[in-house]
């Protein structure tokens, strides 16, 4: 009887051990200071803020998929902007601006897009301009 | 084994376990450090990338400090850099008046121009460093007239 209450304590205090370390450990790594990682996040705070209106795109549509994400490219620049479903779509042809669908977006074509930048830092697209 | 050897040998494996335990808790944080690191350079390269060619921001001034306003809307702030060579306007009636209707006109201002409760609608660049520089100032109309109903509202 007594061999097994050692042997369970000492399972217990295994354990312990493990876990007190691990609890540690975090602590440790969470006191590291990042400042480049506290910049990043301060930023995108920043730019999902009610202060900021809206963030302008401009670029050419490198591609498409069925969930109206767009990828936008300028030179070697990408990024992926997940349009809303209640964005406005319009097209300049001769100067004249025209009410268009999201099924009208090519790829290669020229557009620029105004964006809200959400709380996870992604680009939400709320107006699409086909030039 | 007498039992002090066996209090010293459970001692210095209880130090191993937590030191074992230490080692695995910064791993496992280190990890999902990284993973935050890589997903906010991501968003910082994008929001510094070509394609992004301004960032609109529009709120009230609550301080300024150096070149840096503070701009506040909803309890949010945010910190802009006015760049020495920024536009800076300000936008009033054509006829001097709060009577919008004639029109608008622009009216260069400086830097010192800009008071603490002003509202401020900037164009900005987020700079590499994830600095929002501001290119453009403009101070939106004070009032603006409903000619409807004619009513006035403040800013």
């Amino acid at each position: 009887m007594k061999k097994i209450i050692s042997l369970i304590l000492l399972i217990v205090a295994i354990f312990f051990s493990l876990l007190v370390g691990g609890f540690c450990g975090v602590y440790y790594q969470k006191q590291q200071d990042f400042p480049q990682l506290q910049k990043s996040e301060n930023l995108v705070k920043d730019l999902s803020s009610s202060v900021v209106t809206a963030v302008v795109t401009y670029g050419t549509v490198y591609n498409i998929d069925g969930n109206q994400n767009i990828v936008l490219s300028s030179g070697t620049d990408k990024i992926n902007i997940a349009i809303q479903p209640n964005a406005k779509f319009y097209s300049y042809k001769n100067s004249v601006k025209n009410d268009i669908k999201f099924s009208d977006i090519k790829v290669g074509d020229t557009v620029n897009i105004t964006t809200k930048i959400s709380s996870s830092g992604q680009f939400q697209g709320q107006q699409l301009v086909v030039f | 084994m007498n039992k002090i050897s066996l209090i010293i040998i459970l001692i210095i494996s209880a130090c191993i376990l937590f030191v074992s335990g230490g080692g695995i808790g910064v791993f496992l944080k280190a990890q999902e450090d990284n993973s935050k690191i890589n997903k906010l350079s991501s968003i910082v390269d994008s929001v510094t990338s070509k394609i992004v060619v301004g960032v609109s921001v529009l709120g009230e001034v609550t301080k300024i400090e150096g070149r840096n306003v503070t701009l506040s809307s909803d309890n949010e702030s945010i910190i802009v850099d006015i760049e020495d060579y920024a536009i800076m306007y300000s936008l009033v009636s054509k006829n001097g008046s709060n009577d919008l209707a004639g029109g608008l006109t622009k009216k260069s201002i400086k830097f010192d121009d800009i008071k603490v409760g002003d509202y401020l609608n900037i164009n900005t660049v987020v700079s590499r460093d994830g600095i929002m520089k501001a290119n453009i100032v403009v101070i939106p109309p004070s009032f603006v007239t409903n000619n409807t109903d004619n009513t006035s509202s403040t800013k």
